[in-house]
């Protein structure tokens, strides 16, 4: 890679230097503190509640309940290391893509819902709980959660594709490599 | 990578392309990343105090039951049900002579009458399962009965219910096991009663106009389960064979034939509720009135002790 394209046409050409250019950096640094703390910020009341949070995926009815549990054991804590590891810009590209996976996975989560319009599927006969939590569902799918979804899937779309990790470990690591090669 | 030198301005340049070997590259990283997380993610679960177990084996509970919609009720196809499996508990709702007759291995014998309550000390039994397991209620093809016990059961605040889909029929067709329980038969009265006691299976005019020596009256009722005193008291003498009689000749093979005999009807009753020695005595009762009454049987009076548990785990 990083091979010189000087020999393409001046469109790649153009490309190439659009995609290098060191503004990227600086934009993905903002990015990743937002979004990264987002995910700190969900994944936590996860860690401390897995029950709860069995819950919440169970309601979406999307997966046999069998699994459930699984998933509410290893989905907050990828979050929380993918969080981390975005953040501190380590291994910032593949942090970003698993970011994006997750995020692809919550608007699939959200759209179902959205499109069966689950707090209507039943006869009305909810337990309080779920009633509770379906509406308060109902208020919030559809708008602000799923925009805001949509927002940090571009946002960490743009990190896999443009950030080096150049203001974080991965930078500090490859200079220092470097100063240790030159001198 | 891009990080180096910068100062080319607005030009083609003879810096980095299109860094793909860094986009697939993170591909690899982020499965490292989740691999890494889960492998944490289950040590951190194992380790904590209250973690999930990993798998779930009753439904959540997200929604109300909705018994009147047929829709509603969860059902379960019989090649999903592995009889054996700690995590779930087969139930038998059909009635005992069905019961004797065939069922899946393991079943718990919880019968649904069609005018009583379900049997309370199987439904504490099963209210004391480990919080997940799968109840899957066994009726017979073609009835509600399971459906009607399942809806008893979530009245009871139990959870994890499942009705068999087909009911037993499903489950036999394609050649799985059955248990079946066979109910030895006493041709003739013969040597000494005193290990025995009868249980007479005739209504209560035939029982009061005469009876044998020390009977037990047990009428037979296929709408009604017996009288919880009487099973009371006849759990007090089970180790003892309970000889059961009616006032009609009892076919060679009793089980199989409808409508169900008094005597195999009771007989099967007991022998689902788990008393391990009783018989039926094929020889129909219709002589004078020759016995005592039924207070100086040897059979202890009716107490207030409880009516003791069915026989979950089936075997009667």
């Amino acid at each position: 890679m990083n091979k010189p394209v000087s020999s393409t046409s001046p469109a790649a050409a153009w490309i190439a230097l659009a995609w290098n250019h060191p503004i990227h950096a600086w934009v993905s640094v903002p990015i990743r503190l937002v979004v990264g703390v987002t995910f700190l910020i969900a994944a936590w009341p996860k860690l401390m509640d897995p029950e709860g949070f069995a819950w919440s995926i169970a309601m979406y009815q999307m997966m046999t309940p069998k699994y459930v549990h699984l998933l509410a054991i290893i989905l907050p804590v990828v979050e929380l290391v993918a969080a981390i590891t975005f953040i501190a810009g380590f291994r910032v590209r593949g942090a970003a893509v698993v970011m994006c996976g997750m995020l692809v996975m919550f608007i699939a989560a959200l759209s179902w819902a959205f499109i069966h319009e689950l707090e209507m599927t039943s006869c009305g006969c909810f337990t309080p709980a779920g009633a509770k939590a379906l509406s308060e569902h109902r208020e919030t799918v559809g708008t602000s959660l799923l925009w805001r979804d949509v927002w940090m899937l571009f946002a960490c779309g743009y990190v896999w594709l443009f950030d080096t990790g150049r203001w974080g470990v991965d930078g500090w690591l490859r200079s220092r490599k470097r100063r240790s090669k030159d001198g | 990578m891009t990080d180096t030198g910068t100062t080319e301005k607005h030009a083609p340049s003879r810096r980095a392309g299109i860094p793909w070997r860094e986009l697939v590259v993170a591909w690899r990283d982020a499965g490292l990343l989740v691999a890494l997380a889960a492998v944490a993610a289950l040590a951190f679960n194992a380790l904590r105090p209250g973690g999930l177990p990993l798998l779930r084996y009753a439904p959540f509970d997200l929604l109300g039951p909705c018994p009147e919609l047929a829709d509603e009720i969860p059902r379960l196809a019989p090649e999903k049900l592995h009889p054996g499996d700690p995590n779930v508990v087969v139930v038998d709702v059909r009635l005992p002579w069905d019961h004797l007759e065939g069922r899946v291995p393991g079943s718990w014998f919880l019968p649904m009458y069609e005018t009583s309550p379900l049997d309370e000390a199987v439904v504490a039994r099963l209210k004391a399962q480990k919080p997940g397991t799968w109840i899957v209620l066994v009726g017979a093809a073609g009835t509600a009965t399971a459906e009607r016990a399942l809806t008893a059961l979530s009245g009871q605040g139990l959870r994890g219910l499942f009705v068999l889909e087909g009911g037993l029929e499903a489950w036999k067709k394609p050649g799985r096991p059955v248990d079946t329980t066979t109910i030895p038969v006493i041709v003739r009265e013969s040597g000494s009663p005193a290990g025995r006691i009868f249980v007479d299976a005739r209504d209560d005019g035939a029982f009061a106009a005469g009876h044998r020596d020390g009977a037990v009256h047990l009428p037979f009722d296929d709408l009604l389960p017996p009288e919880p005193e009487i099973l009371a008291r006849l759990r007090e003498v089970q180790d003892r064979e309970l000889v059961v009689y009616a006032g009609e000749p009892v076919p060679d093979r009793p089980g199989g034939h409808r409508p169900v005999h008094p005597a195999y009807g009771v007989a099967a009753e007991l022998v689902a509720r788990g008393f391990p020695r009783v018989s039926i005595l094929a020889e129909p009762f219709t002589g004078p009135a020759r016995g005592a009454p039924e207070s100086d049987a040897d059979v202890p009076p009716v107490t207030d002790a409880p009516p003791e548990a069915g026989s979950p785990g089936g075997a009667p």
